[in-house]
């Protein structure tokens, strides 16, 4: 009656195979292949340096897509919701959720190592993932330190602290590697503390450069915030690293915080070498409503207008969609992708200008968009094809409070969301129209959008389903349900002429490929559907 | 800033439970006798789809021609560790499947959760769940701590709730009960104490007891054995009038000593009146078994020649690691012989029964028994496909180390068992002669994947890594497979819905459900597509 229980010396078999199996590859990343990564790599949090998430993979067409099939899944096994964009260097996959990493094969979605080392304190909302240098890992961890792990079988190297959880601090992001920078982010906006990025030596920890968001913690009539917890994007030519920043604290009360509260819910670009500041944008002035700007700032060189740019764009989470001049931060354009009704209009540096009566009141204010944001930590992707920014898009309301009892520190004040749905925009970034836009349902979607060379667009909707959608116009081509909400951004690689999508949704991993092709028929097979 | 996406507070939360309550007003969910004894495609009525315990679908839309181009139609998380080990059942569209104090109704088509029962026990044992059972718009569910709930199918409110057996005694519930008729019949394990195995039978409306019947005297007998627990659903023969059932091993479990003799009813199959729970016959499968090798394995029934001859047969491949083939209308041996490596049998009695060697009982020095403790198979459902008269196997050739010494007692498991090597391997056995056509390697370890076949030719299980697999049923050769990220411990079924062939399978935390592009269903050209 006891069943199935393969004890002893299988349990013992079973390491040894572990181990075999993951010394016999040669992980290693070279951080120059990040500014120009393979096709069967998926070398950083967005898979190259421009955040555009988009591959030039095109094995999996508008026409063949209705064969798409599962390749794996992957059970976590656990009950935490991946968040996290997996690596792909050398075959081997690696994501994470709080305090845990799976290292898993690739192509067969079995297991290689996982590192699991359970922390007590700090926050535990997600994780985004990984970088990685050469032969190594980087993660953070809820109560903000920075971990160095050997990538063929998960032990640590060192550990670092990256900002104090006793504080306040918390960390769940991805770090982004430059060069020989192992760049890392901090959240933690439930105390009045300045958002931080520190750069670390990636071979001994050794910390190289400290930027702040704001001035100290506990400065008379200063805002502090400006978490950092959504890896940023780099330009190689310009040597500048763009980075978005969380809201100012106390959050819901701006009154201790006159002005405009630089560097919170701003854009920034620092010198990746020694962290200085090369310019900021203020996304949200003076922000009353917790609408961090620290969606990915996407790197696009592309016509503006008739002329040649090097831009940057930001969907942000005020409801606003950003064009910057990513040489000097200047406005090219700033228009709503969604209902907003909290500005008074555009300055003329492009900025949002809030209206006081909106900020939050002891008798409530109905905002839009809701505290959640018009979008929020899922990345968007450019399709340069088509010149379409894709985002998973929120409409939504939510009532803001606030009075003199809440106080001055931390959230100070209260919000409820109303209602909301998701939507699926593609805007025109030289105009901010937008072309086409696909319902995703009641609540939204947390997934992320990618895209691809063929004419593809992956996401999520409100049911859990991974959605296929057509590029050019928004129409779904595929869908298959996974059982949980997406909140993962997807991935593509090849491996083996062989072309992979992979979703995280709930505590599972799936792999998605066409069956046709290890036969080589794919194009014949198809050719008559 | 971190609070992202939060849709649960006041409005938002309020109008999701109103989304998840209408569609089920709309869905008149109703199983009658009618349906058990003749399922429709769009139904999976009980624990084995059908009475025989089969497994074997007439569907044909996935094919071997098409079944590469099988894809996820969608999955189901439980978002819980407890790992799937029930087989669904499909009625009016609605999935329902458990894990211990737990049932799940998922909407067949979608996948979208519809409502979701849990009633967390303290006592029993939480080792797995297979199922529920359903009678009209009633659903009956066992729980850990050895009670039958009856719940409403439309949104799984409590109806009633009875005492199969007493937690305190040391018995539990896994298993799915078998409606027949107006009996709901419900069995237990409990295998830890020296306590009978028993089967009760309810009424589905009243929950009120019909009758008991136990496989062995009382516990606390001299000389007697205790054990021959319930704990799989059995098979039901209509014409015959029969329920058949397999019984666990006895107890104490490892040491013989105390309980002489081949220890009736536990380790065997019995035919049992459904309307009394009177015995007709039974047949023990392991005589005086030593080695926890419970004869629960489906009850297998296959109308067909034997050796020219028509017969009403039973089958089972028998964790003691011997097929057995019955004329199940007196329990005569047609057929008994090994499946895999043996070693602890002298050979076979006259009445078709492996005759233990006392040489390989458990000793304190160690004995090396082939198979192991789990078994050459276990609770994982096999296959009996008609066309190619193959009964198809998840199986386990295996040993284990047995130790018994005097210190070790005689109550409950009285000794101790060390798993050495096993390995998975799908067989396909002849029954007419017991031998094996085609074997398929499933991996070290073992599968705990049952066996599916279909019309088509095609059989769906599972390997030792985690993949479902796709198999033609006449050579066994891979047709197509997936990664499903878990052992698979539950046994496949499969169902047709508007024209679409859906097959489904619980692995880890996640059920799949598996079809064919919608292109490639919705239109004419289905099995025109490939060739």
């Amino acid at each position: 009656m006891k069943l199935l229980h393969h004890t002893l010396v299988p349990a013992a078999v079973a390491l040894l195979t572990l181990a075999a199996g993951s010394h016999a590859l040669a992980q290693s990343l070279d951080p120059a292949q990040i500014a120009h990564p393979p096709s069967d790599t998926w070398p950083n949090y967005h898979g190259d340096y421009t955040g555009q998430r988009h591959s030039a993979l095109t094995q999996i067409t508008p026409q063949n897509i209705s064969g798409l099939g599962l390749a794996w899944a992957f059970q976590t096994g656990q009950v935490q919701t991946i968040k996290s964009s997996p690596l792909l260097v050398d075959g081997i996959l690696y994501f994470t959720v709080p305090d845990n990493i799976w290292a898993v094969d690739a192509r067969s979605g079995h297991l290689l190592w996982h590192y699991d080392h359970p922390t007590a304190g700090g926050q535990h909302i997600g994780h985004r993932g990984l970088a990685m240098y050469k032969g190594w890992l980087y993660f953070t961890t809820p109560d903000a330190h920075l971990v160095s792990l050997n990538a063929k079988d998960g032990t640590v190297r060192w550990d670092k602290v990256i900002a104090d959880v006793k504080l306040g601090y918390w960390s769940t992001m991805a770090p982004l590697v430059v060069r020989d920078h192992v760049i890392a982010g901090v959240g933690g906006d439930s105390d009045n503390i300045m958002g931080l990025l520190k750069s670390y030596d990636p071979e001994t920890g050794a910390e190289q450069w400290e930027w702040d968001a704001t001035p100290p913690n506990g400065t008379p009539g200063k805002t502090t915030g400006g978490t950092t917890w959504i890896t940023g994007t780099y330009d190689p030519e310009l040597n500048l690293l763009y980075w978005g920043t969380g809201n100012p604290t106390p959050v819901l009360n701006g009154n201790p915080r006159p002005g405009d509260n630089p560097w919170t819910c701003s854009i920034v670009a620092l010198n990746p070498d020694n962290g200085k500041l090369a310019w900021g944008f203020i996304a949200s002035p003076h922000d009353t409503h917790d609408w961090d700007a620290v969606e990915i700032p996407v790197l696009v060189d592309a016509d503006f207008h008739g002329k040649p740019r090097k831009m940057l764009m930001q969907s942000s989470r005020n409801g606003y969609f950003f064009v910057l001049d990513r040489t000097n931060g200047k406005s090219l354009l700033t228009v709503p992708y969604g209902p907003v009704n909290w500005a008074t209009g555009i300055d003329k540096e492009g900025r949002p200008i809030p209206n006081p009566d909106k900020d939050p009141k002891p008798d409530g204010r109905l905002i839009a968009p809701d505290e959640g944001g018009m979008t929020n930590y899922r990345s968007p992707s450019f399709d340069p094809k088509t010149g379409l920014f894709i985002v998973a898009a929120h409409p939504s309301w939510s009532i803001y409070f606030t009075k003199p009892a809440d106080g001055d520190y931390g959230w100070a004040g209260a919000d409820y969301g109303v209602w909301g749905k998701g939507l699926l925009e593609a805007i025109d970034y030289q105009t901010g129209k937008i072309r086409w836009s696909h319902e995703l349902g009641p609540g939204g979607s947390g997934a992320g959008v990618l895209t691809t060379d063929s004419g593809l667009t992956f996401t999520g909707d409100a049911h859990g389903n991974l959605l296929a959608l057509s590029t050019s116009d928004g129409k779904t081509l595929w869908h298959s349900g996974t059982g949980s909400q997406i909140q993962t951004s997807p991935i593509t690689y090849e491996l083996d002429g062989r072309q992979y999508v992979l979703t995280g949704s709930g505590g599972v991993m799936f792999a998605w490929a066409l069956s046709d092709i290890p036969h080589d028929k794919s194009s014949a097979g198809n050719a008559g559907r």
